[in-house]
């Protein structure tokens, strides 16, 4: 389960502050994928990178599975997988040298690592190339190594920050069936995307998040009567507006 | 969740390894130096060495083009020797070249060679020059043997028996050691003596006008003449190694460096590697590791490819002496390469775990590399010594060192500090670049960089960080030394036992301990707004864990004294050979007792106890402990200050003090448990000031000790019965702070027991 309390980030700079995450609380329970959406600089990374404990919140704090990712980073990571669109492979790896080096990064041993390698490698269909440099791989394969990268520990919640970013449809829909199966193995979601059509259909909840404030929260019908708009990429729309009419 | 098993440096390492190791950039590093580039500077330096090699005595022909042939010039003292001898070393050489030849006709011969051949003997006369000096005088054959006019000095005396009478001459044979040709002409010189028969000898010393005696054989006394001794402007090999060191393992160490951390946070691998539950310094460590083996492996492979370069082109006598490369040599080579690639690899690890891409931190190198080659310059100045504060200058110790141990004439106390301090400057910089390597202000490219580390934050705080602590440490260790320099200075100046002068000296002890101890610290932390009171350590504490520090410093003292009794005696027992060591030793120890008596006793107890151990409890126990403490677990951060506060006393003002280390060491880790027990340093205070108090009082009133029959007059071990008492005391204080303190009380927490997380 992921708790968010009140989670601040501001960034000081010479003569102004800048507000990236504003006083944000939500929740994911297992077995729930929460889609947090939002325009580019709304915050979504910002928060992922808090909750992962790579970046320590102004104030507030995020919980995974009860630790604070302020107070046990290392304990929280554990139980972390985290894909982002701008993780890189290892070129001069193979497949199978890299998915081991993280088992080990992540505490798996000896049989184990073989065993995992295997059930994360038939699970994402890399098995055809698990020999074969990552420098080779095409970027639908990378983005598959980088998923199996992730989930080689069996965490229990997700991060999954636009991870189909630069892929086309075929190679999407494996990102998108591993969500689904996440969500069977009752592990905790959060997905940051721009392709609302996608999160609608594997998302349960939604947080749509605007220059660092959760403007929306809900499910697609609690949004849909929020708002009266039919679909995520209406309610975006609105929400953006009202925001730019506020400001003006 | 089972329990976690965090990875290895060794895997971390073999990982970066394996990476580094894969990609086409480091193996042209690896290779492109030693396969091209070295055969064709040694095909310009072999030009170099024949085109400026000097001349020989007739001008006409270069000593370069001599190299080759086998043709020697020996100079001799004046014509008229040369006259008198020259007709038995003609017969000599003839009968040398005879006796070859027949040796030579033994051997089998092909079928087909059937001729016999008839060649008239050489005579030494037409091969070789025999020359001599305009002035008869033998500092002129050694002169033209230096300046290469002449391949070998050939000095003729008479010699005399036990009676006085002359009875023989003396041929003394003066060579250039590192010089193959001149070794050549020794070799040649020795055979063509040995083949002089007596009945040519008696010749000699007939036309020498010397009576006729019965002299077996001649008798032959070589002189080696050193180049480098007799010519300090030239260069030795010994000064251009440690300029090959620096240059090779930085070349080494640059690429993996920018790649391993800028180069990954480019590639966005960096992040993923972050976001997995491994420390920092872990991670660090095992770039570090790998760093370190590239730069060795270029170093390994690049010497290699010079090696066989010089051998192939023959220059390796030229560079090495007449001995070549030899283990030895490749030996310390090796050794000293560890000591360049850790100290390189870590600084330029510190740089690039500041970049945000690979160009930037290519651009933070440049400058560093070409700062780095300015010391590496400086050993070819062959009167700079590795003494004084150039053992704790950073890069110009290491490379002073290097020169000094391919010499042969590194001394150890010196190479110690050196190493020490190189140690010192490693961790400090790998302990910065875990600050900064990974942070989101790298990561994420937020607008911090090397700046910060001399920005002043904008909130205060109550503990020290880490790189904070590591900052104070490494200005603190060349401060102290300096320190202790200007206190040798000017005991050794001032060695009389006035007691006006001690007291100055005292004072002036005093001074320096406050102002590098507390002084330094104190506005290294207030610049970084580190809290004053909390910061040091100083937090009220129990009444509990205050009897303990008087207790433990009561039981210590004795106890502490025989260990540094037993540590003198093991030293001097393992340098029993070196008798000029040991003698120093006793009288350095027994001059700095009879001089300090002089002073008053509150005076000593004041500059002697209660200052160092205000000062140096608030340094170590205060603001180092706390910070070490932000990343180290307890036991780790005891042993780390106690260590390190070991490694400050090994440096006194009389020098290197080695038997100080073990029980200062053991003093430190008792003064961590106290402060780590008392979440304070106050109790620290009060042990290490009684436990100083009776060092001095002991030292003092040794003579009043004496005439009460307490000890004897070469007693050195501390009294059975004060021994007991000290280890009840001891227990009892131990005792009493393990039952009655906690240390994770919160109430005394908040700078020493709970380092925040943030």
């Amino acid at each position: 389960m992921i708790r968010v309390e009140n989670l601040t980030k501001t960034f000081d700079s010479e003569d102004s502050t800048f507000v990236a995450v504003d006083d944000l609380t939500f929740e994911v329970h297992p077995g729930e994928v929460y889609g947090l959406l939002g325009p580019n600089g709304a915050g979504k990374t910002t928060t992922m990178r808090m909750v992962l404990g790579l970046m320590q919140p102004t104030s507030g704090f995020a919980e995974v599975e009860g630790f604070r990712s302020s107070e046990s980073p290392d304990e929280v990571k554990r139980r972390i997988g985290f894909v982002s669109a701008t993780a890189g492979i290892y070129q001069w790896l193979s497949v199978r040298e890299m998915l081991a080096f993280f088992c080990e990064m992540y505490g798996l041993r000896g049989d184990e690592i073989e065993s995992r390698i295997r059930e994360v490698s038939a699970m994402l269909d890399c098995d055809s190339f698990l020999e074969q440099r990552c420098a080779n791989l095409s970027t639908g394969q990378r983005q598959r190594v980088n998923l199996a990268r992730a989930i080689v520990h069996d965490p229990p919640t997700m991060l999954l920050d636009e991870p189909t970013l630069g892929l086309d449809v075929v190679a999407s829909q494996v990102v998108f069936e591993y969500i689904r199966m996440a969500q069977e193995l009752n592990k905790s979601v959060i997905l940051c995307t721009h392709r609302l059509e996608q999160a609608e259909r594997v998302c349960n909840r939604f947080g749509l998040l605007h220059q660092g404030t959760l403007t929306y929260e809900g499910s697609l019908s609690e949004l849909q009567e929020m708002t009266g708009r039919g679909n995520l990429v209406d309610i975006f729309l609105q929400m953006i507006s009202r925001s730019a009419a506020e400001n003006s | 969740m089972p329990e976690f098993r965090p990875i290895s440096f060794w895997r971390l390492a073999s990982k970066e390894l394996r990476e580094t190791l894969r990609d086409r950039r480091t193996l042209l590093t690896l290779f492109l130096m030693p396969l091209i580039v070295y055969p064709i500077l040694s095909l310009l330096l072999q030009g170099f060495f024949v085109s400026n090699l000097p001349l020989n005595a007739d001008g006409d022909e270069t000593q370069g083009e001599k190299l080759r042939s086998d043709e020697y010039a020996f100079v001799f003292e004046q014509e008229e020797t040369l006259n008198q001898i020259a007709g038995v070393l003609n017969e000599g050489y003839i009968s040398f070249k005879q006796s070859r030849k027949t040796a030579e006709s033994a051997k089998p011969k092909p079928a087909n060679d059937k001729k016999p051949r008839t060649v008239a003997p050489e005579n030494l006369l037409a091969k070789h020059s025999l020359i001599w000096p305009d002035k008869a005088k033998s500092e002129n054959v050694k002169q033209m043997v230096l300046e290469g006019q002449a391949d070998l000095g050939v000095l003729t005396t008479p010699t005399t028996n036990s009676d006085g009478e002359q009875s023989g001459i003396e041929f003394t044979l003066m060579y250039v050691e590192n010089d193959p040709r001149s070794l050549r002409a020794l070799a040649l010189m020795e055979n063509i003596l040995d083949q002089v028969t007596i009945s040519t000898y008696r010749r000699v010393m007939r036309a020498m006008g010397l009576p006729r005696v019965n002299i077996p054989t001649p008798r032959i006394r070589t002189e080696a003449i050193n180049l480098d001794s007799e010519n300090p402007a030239g260069i030795s090999i010994a000064a251009i190694i440690p300029l090959i060191l620096t240059l090779m393992t930085i070349t080494g160490a640059v690429y993996p460096a920018i790649d391993l951390t800028a180069g990954e946070r480019e590639r966005g691998t960096l992040e993923s590697m972050i976001a997995a539950p491994i420390p920092r310094m872990r991670i660090l460590l095992g770039k570090l590791i790998a760093i370190v083996s590239v730069a060795m492996l270029t170093a390994i492979v690049n010497l290699l490819g010079m090696s066989i370069t010089l051998w192939v082109f023959r220059l390796d006598e030229q560079f090495l002496g007449g001995q070549g490369l030899t283990l030895a040599i490749a030996g310390r080579v090796l050794g000293l390469l560890i000591l360049f690639a850790a100290f390189f690899s870590s600084v330029l690890l510190v740089i690039t775990s500041f970049a945000r891409s690979f160009k930037e931190g290519q651009a933070y190198l440049i400058p560093v590399v070409m700062v780095a080659l300015a010391p590496s310059l400086m050993s070819l100045k062959p009167d700079l010594q590795l003494t004084g504060l150039w053992t704790v200058t950073p890069l110009v110790n290491i490379v002073l060192l290097s020169r000094d141990v391919l010499d042969g004439t590194a001394e150890w106390r010196n190479a110690a500090i050196t190493v020490l301090s190189t140690a010192i400057y490693s961790l400090l910089a790998l302990t910065l670049a875990a600050k900064f390597f990974g942070t989101a202000s790298v990561l994420y490219g937020q607008d911090q960089g090397i700046g910060t580390l001399f920005k002043r934050p904008k909130r205060s705080t109550q503990t020290p960080s880490v790189s904070l602590g590591m900052v104070c440490l490494a200005l603190l260790f060349p401060a102290s030394f300096a320190w202790n320099g200007v206190m040798a200075r000017t005991a050794l100046e001032g060695g009389s036992t006035d007691a006006s002068l001690v007291t100055v000296q005292l004072w002036l002890a005093t001074f320096g301990l406050i102002l590098v101890f507390f002084v330094l610290p104190f506005c290294i932390a207030s610049f970084h707004r580190v809290q004053f009171l909390p910061g040091f350590g100083i937090k009220a504490t129990s009444l509990t864990a205050l009897a303990a520090g008087v207790l433990m410093g009561i039981g210590f003292g004795p106890l502490l004294l025989q260990a540094i009794a037993w540590s003198t005696q093991g030293l001097e027992w393992l340098q029993l050979s070196d008798e000029t060591i040991k003698e120093s030793l006793v009288q350095r120890g027994e001059s700095h007792v009879s001089r300090i008596k002089t002073a008053p006793i509150i005076l000593l107890i004041f500059s002697m106890a209660i200052v160092p151990a205000i000062c140096e409890e608030l340094f170590f126990r205060g603001l180092l402990f706390q910070s070490i403490r932000t990343v180290f677990k307890p036991w780790k951060t005891i042993m780390a200050t106690a260590l390190l506060f070991g490694a400050f006393h090994l440096i006194s003002a009389g020098g290197l003090t080695i038997s100080r280390f073990l029980p200062t060491t053991i003093m430190g880790v008792i003064l961590g448990w106290v402060c780590y027990r008392s979440n304070s340093v106050i109790p620290g205070i009060l042990l290490h000031a009684i436990y100083n108090g009776i060092t001095v009082c002991f030292a003092y009133y040794r003579d009043y000790l004496v005439e009460q029959d307490f000890i004897t007059e070469q007693q050195k071990n501390v009294p059975g019965n004060v021994l007991l008492i000290g280890a009840i005391c001891a227990v009892a204080g131990i005792l009493l702070l393990y039952f009655f303190s906690d240390p994770t009380q919160k109430k005394h927490t908040s700078s020493i027991g709970h380092p925040p997380t943030a």
